[in-house]
Formats: C-alpha cells, sequence, structure tokens
C-alpha cells in the first residue's frame, strides 16, 4: 500500500475582517461649562435740577441750583405774593430704597439772623407746600414755618426705579407764619430743599 | 552446454517522488507558509481638556456704570483655554450659552429695568470657522461646528458683546450675582 | 515515458540454487532505492485570527492612547520538519486602521507588536513590526535559529509588546494585521 503524504496549503483569510461598528465607548461626549458672573452693585444716582417748562409763576428760573421768587410780596399789601415752580430731576435707583425730602429751614426764613424778636403783627417767615412724584410715590412736605427747624419727609419705594424726581413747590397767596396775608418784614428770605434717594 | 545468463538490467532507481504539490504556485515541499488575521477596534470617543491657572469662571466684575445705572460699555474678560482636548474620530463641536440673569431678583422687573445681561460666546481653535452662540439671538446657526478628521488641540472660548436684554437704556435691577453659563460640547459624528 | 513505482523489495534469494550450477536457472540482482523528499508541514493555526478588542483608554490619565494588551499566542500544532537544517521565518504586518484617511498631527493609525515563534529551534524567531504612526512600513520579517535536527513540534506563535508609534492617540475605528509563519530549510551560505 502506497503512504502518500499530500502537501496541502490552507489559507486563512487575513487582514479583510470588517468588524461592526466598535463596542459604544463611555466618552462619546464630552462637554466643559464655564460660568459668567458679574454682580451690579445697588445704586443712585439723581441729576441736576432743570424747570418744567412754562410751569413757573412768579418765579424768574433756575439760576444753577436755585430757584429765585421772582415777586415776593405784593407792593400794596406787603402780603406774601403767590408762587409755584415745577422741578425735575432725572434720577434711578435699582433697587429697593427711599425718597427723603428735607427742607433746611422748614419754611422761607430771613437769611440773615434777626436779634430782636420780630415785630407784632408782621410775618417772619413763608410757609410753603412741596409736593414730589416718583415711581409710585406721591408725597407732601408741608413747610410750615412754625418754628425754624429742619423738616423732613421719607418715602419708601419696594422698587428700582428710574425716571423723573418731579418736585412741585407752591407758596399760597397771603402766606405767613403768623396770620393770613400778614405783611411781611423786609429782607431776603431763603430755604434749601434736599432730596435723597439713599438706602432704607 | 552453453550457458546464457540472462543479465537483467540493473534497473536503477529513479529517484521517484513519492509527494507531489496538491495545488498550484510557489511552494515548494521542503517549505511551509500558515498565516493569520490580528484585530482589533479602537473606539470612536470625544475628550474634554482642562482649564488651567485661573479657573473656568468668566467674572466680569462690576457690570453697570455707578453713575448711571447702565450697562458698562467696556465689559470684556480674557479667554480660556481648554487643553487637551481630543476626539479620535470624526466630531462636531456645540457651543452654547445662557445668558446673565439676577439670581436673587428674578421677579419681572419693573419698568425701565431689564434682569439680563445677553452676551455672545465662542470656542475656536477646532475648527476652521469657530462655534458661536448669542443669547439674545433668536437663532444660533453657527453654534455647532464639525471636524471631519480626529483632532487633539486646544479650544479657545471667550465671551463678548455683552448688552442689556430689553434694550440699552434700561438699567440692570441690583443684584450682588449675576449668572449665566456657556457650554462646550465636543460629540463623535456618525 | 512510463514511471516506474518501486515498492520496497529485499533482493530475493532463490533457496537451493547452487551458484552457476543450475543451468536452467538464472539469477539476476534487482536494486532498489527511494528518496524521501525534506518536507517541512505547519499545523492550522488555532485559535485564529486573534482579536486583540478595544485597544485604547476610554478613561484614566492614558485615555485615547494605547490600553495595556495581554498576550495572545496562537498554536501550530504538529508541525515537523523531516530533515535536518530548518528555520522558521515570521513575517508580522502591524495592525493598521481600515481607514485609508491621513493621520492628524498627535494621533497614530497603526498598532505595533512583537510576534515569538518558540518551540522549534534552540531559540525563538521573532520579530517586531514598526509601522509609523501614519501606517506606513507595517510590515516586518526574521528568521530564527537553525533546527539541526528533524522535529514534530506544536509552535506557538505569541503576540505581545502592542505599542503605539510615539504613544500617540489612536485614531478610532477597525484595525487588522497579519502574521505569516513560515517552515524550511535554511537558506544555503548560513542562517
Amino acid at each position: 500500500m502506497t503512504r502518500g503524504f499530500r502537501l496541502e496549503t490552507v489559507l486563512v483569510v487575513g487582514g479583510l475582517l470588517a468588524w461592526a461598528s466598535p463596542a459604544f465607548a463611555q466618552s462619546t461626549v464630552a462637554t466643559k461649562t464655564l460660568p459668567v458672573t458679574g454682580n451690579a452693585p445697588p445704586v443712585c444716582a439723581v441729576g441736576s435740577p432743570r424747570l418744567s417748562a412754562g410751569s413757573q409763576i412768579n418765579f424768574r428760573g433756575l439760576s444753577g441750583n436755585t430757584l429765585q421768587i421772582d415777586q415776593m410780596i405784593d407792593p400794596t399789601t406787603l402780603a406774601v405774593s403767590a408762587a409755584s415752580v415745577d422741578v425735575k430731576f432725572d434720577a434711578v435707583c435699582n433697587y429697593p430704597h427711599r425718597l427723603r425730602l428735607e427742607s433746611q429751614n422748614n419754611g422761607l426764613w430771613p437769611t440773615l439772623q434777626r436779634t430782636q424778636p420780630p415785630a407784632p403783627g408782621f410775618g417772619s417767615a413763608v410757609p410753603y407746600r412741596a409736593t414730589v412724584m416718583w415711581g409710585v410715590v406721591n408725597g407732601v412736605l408741608n413747610a410750615d414755618a412754625q418754628a425754624r427747624r429742619v423738616n423732613d419727609q421719607q418715602f419708601n419705594i419696594d422698587l428700582p426705579t428710574a425716571g423723573e424726581i418731579d418736585l412741585k413747590l407752591n407758596i399760597a397767596p397771603g402766606a405767613s407764619n403768623t396770620r393770613d396775608n400778614a405783611p411781611l418784614l423786609a429782607g431776603d428770605y431763603a430755604d434749601t430743599m434736599r432730596i435723597f434717594v439713599e438706602p432704607r | 552446454m552453453t550457458h546464457n545468463l540472462k543479465r537483467l538490467a540493473v534497473l536503477s532507481a529513479a529517484a521517484v517522488a513519492i509527494a507531489w504539490s496538491g495545488s498550484a504556485a510557489a511552494q515548494s515541499s521542503d517549505t511551509d507558509t500558515k498565516n493569520f488575521a490580528v484585530v482589533g477596534n479602537v473606539p470612536a470617543m470625544c475628550v474634554g481638556g482642562t482649564i488651567a491657572g485661573t479657573g473656568g469662571t468668566f467674572d466680569m466684575g462690576v457690570l453697570i456704570d455707578i453713575n448711571t445705572g447702565l450697562l458698562r460699555t467696556d465689559l470684556a474678560a480674557p479667554p480660556k483655554v481648554l487643553s487637551g482636548s481630543f476626539c479620535s474620530a470624526r466630531s462636531t463641536i456645540t457651543v452654547n450659552a445662557t445668558p446673565m440673569a439676577a439670581q436673587t431678583f428674578t421677579s419681572t422687573p419693573p419698568a425701565g429695568f431689564s434682569r439680563v445681561v445677553d452676551y455672545t460666546a465662542t470656542a475656536s481653535g477646532w475648527t476652521t470657522t469657530p462655534a458661536a452662540f448669542a443669547t439674545g439671538a433668536g437663532s444660533n446657526p453657527a453654534a455647532v461646528q464639525t471636524r471631519a478628521t480626529a483632532f487633539s488641540g486646544d479650544i479657545t472660548v471667550s465671551v463678548g458683546s455683552f448688552s442689556t436684554n430689553g434694550g440699552a437704556t434700561q438699567r440692570l435691577v441690583a443684584d450682588t450675582n449675576y449668572q449665566g453659563n456657556v457650554t462646550v460640547t465636543l460629540a463623535v459624528a456618525s | 515515458m512510463k514511471r516506474l513505482a518501486l515498492t520496497l523489495l529485499a533482493a530475493v534469494a532463490l533457496p537451493g540454487i547452487a551458484h552457476a550450477q543450475a543451468t536452467d536457472t538464472a539469477t539476476a540482482d534487482v536494486g532498489v532505492s527511494g528518496t524521501v523528499a525534506k518536507l517541512c508541514m505547519l499545523g492550522t493555526p488555532t485559535p485564529a485570527p486573534v482579536d486583540v478588542g478595544q485597544m485604547a483608554n476610554t478613561s484614566g490619565a492614558r485615555v485615547g492612547k494605547i490600553a495595556v494588551i495581554a498576550p495572545r499566542t496562537v498554536t501550530l500544532p504538529g508541525s515537523f520538519c523531516n530533515f535536518a537544517g530548518s528555520a522558521i521565518t515570521v513575517t508580522a504586518t502591524a495592525l493598521v486602521s481600515n481607514d485609508a484617511s491621513a493621520v492628524e498631527p498627535g494621533f497614530a493609525k497603526a498598532v505595533n507588536y512583537t510576534a515569538d515563534v518558540t518551540n522549534w529551534a534552540a531559540g525563538s524567531a521573532s520579530v517586531t513590526t514598526a509601522a509609523t504612526a501614519g501606517g506606513g512600513s507595517p510590515t516586518a520579517s526574521a528568521t530564527g535559529p537553525t533546527q539541526p535536527a528533524p522535529k514534530v513540534a506544536d509552535l506557538d506563535v505569541t503576540l505581545s509588546n502592542f505599542t503605539a508609534p510615539s504613544d500617540f492617540l489612536l485614531t478610532a475605528g477597525a484595525y487588522s494585521g497579519l502574521v505569516v509563519v513560515k517552515l524550511g530549510p535554511v537558506a544555503s551560505g548560513g542562517e
């Protein structure tokens, strides 16, 4: 019996196996988050006063920050003449705040201190009424001129507010710190109104 | 008697190949060759880089002009670099951003005020066209960009073009914490 | 021409025939010889093909780079040569990505490895591939020491030392390579 040896050539297919898409990798998506931060501090800002056009009666106008009354008294009766004016200030407060209206003298008082008590029958100070409108506030300060002192009113505002502070000053005819229509002693009279927008 | 010797020719054995080639080609009998394939795979993946130095937050500081209450016009911050990002396959880079919003004052602001600051976030260095997202825009088609090849490199993220949501005349409500977020996403693309 | 097939026969001695006595008998001597050719044969590689699976780390400090791949062994059982002076030649082709596109800087599309064929001669036949990151020059070949005697053995081919050129990041996709084992006579003139 013939025994033979046969050579076999068996080739394993090489290099041609295509695999399906690889197993799901855990990191096919990478995300980074970068915060962007900042702050808006509480600020209030009030601009310079300006006259509301055509609103003044018996006021000469605004000179710097001074409102000059044109004719303070009626020359026949020496009683105070009516005067009114409307002044506006651009203002903003970006947080809940307070508006404070302050009259330094509580009325128009003589600029020179008297050493003598005033003569009876004469008025020595002029009361006036200030109204202020700002955002939701509609407030009044009565400078009644009964005593020379600082007189102020505070109004709380719960919201940030931007716009105009509208200040109206009104001097009634014949106003006086004694009786109505009392004649006024001669001299210069003045008061200073201050508006504050400030934290509560 | 004459002897006739028959002589048989001595047969010389020819060398006979006992074996024969089974198939074609260059294979000779004294050599054999076998082979086998070796295969493997590398998964498609994206890995985000890290930010060195100052950390990952764009702190814009004070946002408003304290004299007017309006948004500052000079808001700027240095860009941040994500180093060591890579994708082993084709990928997309996506930028998303949320506007800076007051975190404490969350109610509707009164007239004349806003509690939101818009800005544009940009991620560059990954694709030819940077990916960009503007928080105040109705749509952001440039927010997704594609890179056709595997890539390893730095991504530079920057923020800019700040504006008050609602208009430049609106003021920002006071709040010590305005915050938005920029997200940069690398994803394997199909 | 006829082919003679000779079976091995011993010379027939006819009993009882005295030399030169029987005139009616003739004696003839027939020489018989045969040659066994030189033969080598390799067993079928088992288990094959070799799938090393996922080759890159998906997390950790070496994410994206080649992972530690355990050695794999393929056996060619019952391999033999029936003559002295044979040697193994092993030719290995690196695992190269099936994606034909070029690689980006910092990436490799090839994985090199070492193939050792043992159990034949006193030492192994060993080759390490040296493909470039771009997949160039993927094939390397080496011949092992001479086996001085005929031998039958189960050859072991061990694949180990899987590395990426320059330890670059690996591009995604399927990779394939090839190992070719040849057993044959040592080339004349030396090993």
